[in-house]
């Protein structure tokens, strides 16, 4: 009995913490339809300031909580709102996590800028001196016993501003019904002001409160609230008193699992994955309240032609060729990483550009296909390749079918909490013997080897042959992309995307056609990590864990999801433009820590990616040939002085650099130049436009005084072309 | 990104790994007249060691990167790591401070030294092989937390050979045409501090727990940390693991160890966490009789965050501490030297040491070779110490057999730093050498992995030239 008092305790402290973490990211939900990922990062941001203030500048105790609790807290919140928030009106859910993740990823970088991790540092707890506080047979710290008195003044405090206060009723009154609300004179900006504000001071004071017990670590203090989701979630993201109630949940599972659990190698790991397993759970039995009305999407993609899907597949293989014709070895063995990320940023394309479904886990299912490459393809045997592929997308699927109900940001986290399971308990595990006979080695305890894949005896074991057996890869998988999206599963699912109910009304089955996407990505992407694990070599968990995958996602919606080029590019900003930018000196080295995140950030301007711009740029130099032929040229003859040894890998990359903005530039100059031509022109004609063509002759400018009058740029409009 | 700050927390976990065998020293005879050599040392002098660098007359170019001028030599670290900016930074410093000291005095034999320093920023072990293949003579003093492979296949193709600070992977640590100054094998363990408490905390042994991160480098310390407590007839009533990536809080381990009656723990991560941990059992109130780490924790962050927290940890440490660095010449000359060549370098670090250490054991190798300094010459030679100390830095350790040294010296962390504790008799200058201190582990560790080897490349030692 003692021994589950003890725990209880120490179950509810940690509930604490829990909760009220977990009631500022459904305030914040609730009122501005916006699942925070980031609200970790801004616990964590507000610890390091409190620091800096408490510790670093000796601040007294009550001023450094008083300014970052009430004045830093709320301000950053306002300006998220403001600033980042406001801007994803009307975008699809991908779009609206991937900012939220990008913000996570700035904030960890920014304070990794500011405050240096090879410096240690650590906040004492809340009256560490006092004597702990008796309660029947267990002891209770003033620490302990403030957070739980904290968490109890949040619920009371929130029951008060929701309840007692106009604008806490003005809130209520827009998570019911928005519309309704704004058409009764709420408003909404302000309201999601406050609602922001209020969200960072929570985050802040669980931020504080869980810096002394877990160490000082940006990433560490930003990711513990992977376990205040599951929270949030059985709070089925509105009701706080819920939200608590799960919290107490976790609180407890946590702290009984770690009393009770027998010692055994297979289940240390179950306790640490205990939070990603009760958030699965969770999501597959309560019932997901419907998403928020869906507001119609700023986004579009337009369908590939083949002729674009061929020039992309010879560009990505003509590409290789310069790679690996031009990089050293030593220099190989890194941007090789270009093709295995772009597979599985390409994996994203089918299930989440086209379908709509959000998956977090694709690095989990690569690493499926890397372990079933490392375990049985020691002899590099082709055929285990498909086998990886396989097995991936048979787990896939199974993935998948818990998750057809779910759609959203519920699926994101179920997707989040499957990757987390693996991570932390199932990789660790012991060599499993099933029937005595089969024994699965996963990841041999963390790390296992890889052999390089043969074909017809001709092994892909250097660096050089590795990118062209990639880039083969990469095209075809992305002529296959192209080939769905054009196909007529392709259209279903299209027709998913823009409305599930819409589809089953029609008879479509949503099952069959779910799972088959879900299979078809996994697949890919376990054949990238098969692939991958065959160029490593050497592979480790840490190469396939969750948080390694979350850049995937990012680079793959600042490109454009949609898009069969989404793989290249992913794969080149991350593994090729990142890594440059960073060798450039230290400042650009933090700089390239920041810059994903703040590309992400600014997907609320330009949800359609940056492939749509890129995409009408070339559009524009493919249509005019000779200006094609000059840029080929061009491109032909800095490869050929290369090959020469003119000069060396820097000035080339240089050159390339130079010649690609030089042409893209004067692609959007002449465009510039015709708009203006139009626009300062003479009137041409004596009738209004609308009956140009049909009464007077049309010609060609006349496009750009139908643009100008639709105000039209001409970007968008050869992106809808 | 995000990963990185989840990563450094990781790595960090991983040197211990290393850290915790790496200076599980402690063999045989006593090198102890070393540490209390006469000091009268000229240019080129270190410690008990004469001549490590000076003037000589070369004219041969015998071996890639060695020239009548010059030697061209890699060295390799982390520092560059995203996550962690300035990871084993010492491994560079120290080759910085040795190269400019070993330089001022007429370099190696007349050759002076050419520093190639490569910064594999944790992810890039294999690039950074591969550019040391083309240039270089020899790897001296390197470190990388993944130094796996393909990057030692790499290394073994182009028969470059090493003499590392340390060695992380089991691929790595293993691996061939490798000369560790501080040897590491993996079926060896010191258990120096473990005979320590054996004989002070009798009655704890029969509970005691051990404790890891859930990542494989620690889980496989950890596997042998607890075949060597049973070995030695302890009862380890308890394995838990924590949460690599980290916890929220420290206090349900507490609880668990007082709520099974734990006594001693043996714990294998990252001071931090130790600190943590050991803060949430004074939180509850519960005291161990003891907690042995690796010599990761000789670091002042343990005692700066778990402050009163800290007590009865104990660890084994293969080099003099640098609490001693005035009574013994060799460690206060390191010191020295740092002040000289680099001020504002990393001097208090313990792998800053054996950096040094394994510079000297180049040095003296290459010495001996005269003007024909090959890769195969350096090499053999550098195997025939038996009793290397690295000036009087170090324990006495068996390069050539590269069997872990029976010498160490046990610290006790206590709020007020880091002490030999009470009981501890050195039987050799600073060490106390016990043929027990090393204990040969029977289990099966080979589901982690297994060293690189010169067979798995077509290679044989015969082709090193």
């Amino acid at each position: 009995m003692d021994k589950f008092l003890t725990f209880t305790v120490v179950g509810l402290s940690t509930s604490a913490i829990y909760a009220v973490i977990a009631s500022g990211l459904v305030l914040t939900y609730t009122t501005t339809g916006v699942f925070n990922f980031a609200h970790g990062a801004i616990g964590m941001l507000s610890a390091f300031t409190y620091w800096q203030l408490r510790v670093s500048w000796g601040w007294s105790t009550p001023l450094a909580l008083g300014v970052v609790l009430l004045v830093l807290a709320p301000l950053l919140g306002v300006l998220l709102e403001t600033v980042v928030m406001r801007g994803l009106q009307g975008t699809t859910e991908v779009t609206k996590i991937v900012v939220s993740i990008s913000l996570l990823a700035a904030m960890i970088s920014v304070a990794n800028w500011i405050w240096s991790p090879t410096i240690d540092r650590s906040i004492a707890p809340f009256f560490a001196a006092k004597n702990p506080i008796k309660v029947f047979s267990t002891s209770v710290t003033w620490h302990q016993a403030i957070t739980m008195f904290v968490a109890i003044f949040v619920a009371l405090a929130l029951r008060f501003l929701l309840y007692r206060t106009r604008i806490g009723i003005a809130m209520r009154a827009s998570v019911d019904d928005h519309s309704l609300a704004t058409l009764n004179g709420a408003r909404p900006a302000r309201i999601a002001m406050l609602a922001w504000a209020t969200g960072a001071i929570l985050a802040a004071i669980g931020g504080i409160l869980i810096a002394h017990g877990s160490g000082m670590d940006t990433g560490l203090l930003s990711l513990l609230i992977v376990n205040a989701y599951a929270a949030a979630i059985i709070g089925r993201l509105r009701s706080l008193p819920l939200t608590f109630a799960g919290a107490v949940v976790i609180g407890l599972t946590d702290a009984y699992l770690s009393a009770y659990t027998p010692s055994s190698p297979y289940l240390a790991g179950l306790r640490i994955a205990s939070p990603a397993i009760v958030l699965f759970i969770v999501l597959l039995i309560i019932p997901n309240p419907r998403l928020r009305g869906r507001a119609r999407s700023r986004e579009y993609f337009p369908s590939p032609s083949w002729s674009g899907a061929l020039a992309l597949a010879v560009t990505i293989i003509v590409g290789a060729t310069v790679l690996a014709t031009t990089l050293s070895a030593a220099d190989a063995t890194i941007y090789v990483r270009i093709f295995p990320f772009a597979i599985f940023a390409l994996s994203l394309v089918p299930l989440t550009g086209f379908a709509g479904q959000i998956s977090l886990c694709q690095l989990s299912f690569a690493a499926i296909g890397a372990s079933v490459w490392a375990q049985w393809g020691n002899h590099g045997n082709p055929l285990w390749m498909l086998a990886a592929a396989l097995v991936a997308a048979i787990i896939g699927a199974l993935v998948a079918l818990p998750a057809l109900r779910l759609s959203g940001i519920y699926l994101a986290l179920a997707t989040a909490a499957f990757a987390v399971t693996l991570d932390r308990w199932v990789w660790t595990l012991p060599p499993i013997t099933i029937f005595g006979k089969v024994t699965l080695n996963l990841f041999q305890t963390g790390s296992a080897s890889a052999t390089a894949l043969k074909l017809f005896g001709y092994s892909f074991d250097t660096a050089p042959r590795q990118i062209m057996l990639l880039a083969v890869t990469l095209a075809l998988l992305t002529l296959l992309v192209v080939w769905i999206r054009r196909s007529a599963f392709g259209r279903r699912l299209l027709a998913m995307r823009d409305s599930e109910a819409a589809c089953a009304t029609l008879g479509m089955r949503l099952v069959a056609t779910k799972t088959a996407v879900f299979a078809i990505s996994a697949g890919m992407a376990g054949l990238g990590g098969a692939l991958y694990a065959s160029q490593l070599q050497s592979i480790q968990t840490g190469n396939f864990d969750f948080i390694t995958g979350l850049p995937i996602l990012l680079a793959a919606v600042i490109g454009g999801m949609a898009y069969a080029g989404t793989g290249l590019f992913s794969g080149v900003s991350l593994q090729a433009g990142l890594p440059l930018i960073s060798q450039i000196g230290p400042f650009f080295s933090n700089l390239s820590g920041v810059l994903p995140g703040l590309a992400g950030i600014g997907l609320g301007r330009n949800p359609n990616g940056a492939i749509a711009d890129l995409r009408d740029a070339f559009g524009r130099v493919w249509r005019d040939r000779r200006i094609f032929a000059a840029v080929m040229a061009g491109e032909l003859l800095i490869w050929v002085l290369r090959l020469a040894h003119v000069y060396k890998n820097w000035p080339f990359v240089g050159l390339e650099v130079v010649w690609a903005l030089a042409w893209l530039l004067s692609v959007a100059a002449t465009d510039r130049l015709a708009l203006q031509r139009a626009e300062r022109g003479p009137v041409r004609h004596t009738v209004p436009l609308e009956w140009v063509g049909v009464t007077e002759a049309w010609d060609a400018d006349d496009v750009h005084d139908l643009d100008r009058h639709l105000a039209v740029t001409e970007a968008e409009l050869h992106g809808v072309s | 990104m995000k990963r990185f700050g989840l990563l450094a927390g990781m790595l960090a976990i991983v040197l211990v790994g290393s850290a915790c065998s790496r200076t599980s020293s402690a063999p045989p005879p006593a090198a102890g007249t070393t540490t209390s050599a006469p000091t009268a040392s000229g240019p080129g002098d270190f410690g008990t060691l004469k001549k490590v660098c000076g003037p000589g007359t070369p004219t041969s170019s015998p071996a890639q990167g060695v020239t009548p001028s010059a030697i061209n030599i890699a060295t390799s670290s982390d520092p560059g790591f995203v996550g962690r900016r300035g990871l084993n930074q010492e491994i560079f410093d120290a080759g910085e401070v040795f190269t400019k000291w070993c330089n001022a005095a007429g370099g190696i034999n007349g050759r002076k030294i050419n520093l190639h320093e490569y910064d594999a920023a944790l992810f890039n072990y294999d690039a950074q092989i591969k550019k040391a293949c083309a240039t270089d003579f020899f790897m001296v003093g390197n470190g990388n937390v993944f130094d796996n492979n393909p990057g030692q296949r790499d290394r073994l193709r182009c028969l470059l050979p090493e003499i590392p600070t340390y060695m992380v992977t089991i691929e790595g640590r293993g691996s061939d045409l490798t000369v560790q100054p501080v040897p590491n094998q993996i079926n060896q363990i010191a258990v120096g501090p473990l005979n320590y408490v054996t004989q002070h905390f009798p009655a704890a042994t029969k509970s005691v727990a051990t404790m890891t991160g859930n990542i494989s480098a620690t889980l496989l310390v950890d596997d042998q940390e607890a075949e060597a407590a049973t070995d030695l007839g302890w009862t380890v009533k308890k394995r838990i693991q924590y949460n690599a990536a980290g916890e929220t809080t420290w206090v349900p381990f507490a609880q668990q160890l007082k709520d099974a009656g734990i006594k001693g723990l043996l714990y294998t991560g990252e001071p931090q966490n130790c600190a943590l941990l050991m803060k949430a059992l004074q939180q509850i109130g519960y005291k161990l009789d003891f907690v042995i780490v690796a010599a990761n924790h000789y670091d002042q962050n343990l005692i700066k965050d778990g402050g009163s927290a800290i007590h009865n940890i104990f660890m084994a440490v293969g080099f003099v501490p640098f609490e001693d660095a005035s009574k013994n010449p060799a460690t206060q000359q390191y010191l020295d030297e740092f002040a000289k060549y680099k001020p504002n370098g990393k001097s208090h670090a313990a792998l800053g040491l054996q950096t040094w250490s394994a510079w000297l054991l180049f040095a003296e190798a290459a010495d001996k070779c005269g003007d024909n300094v090959t890769r195969r010459c350096v090499y053999d030679q550098a195997l025939t110490f038996t009793d290397w100390t690295g000036g009087g830095l170090n324990a006495p350790q068996d390069v050539k057999d590269q069997t872990a040294g029976n010498c160490g010296i046990i610290l006790e962390a206590s709020p007020t730093g880091f002490a030999e504790p009470v009981g501890f008799k050195a039987n050799s200058g600073f060490f106390d050498c016990d043929p027990k201190g090393v204990l040969t582990l029977h289990g099966d560790y080979s589901k982690y992995g297994k060293g690189a080897k010169l067979s798995d490349v077509g290679k044989t030692l015969a082709d090193l030239k």
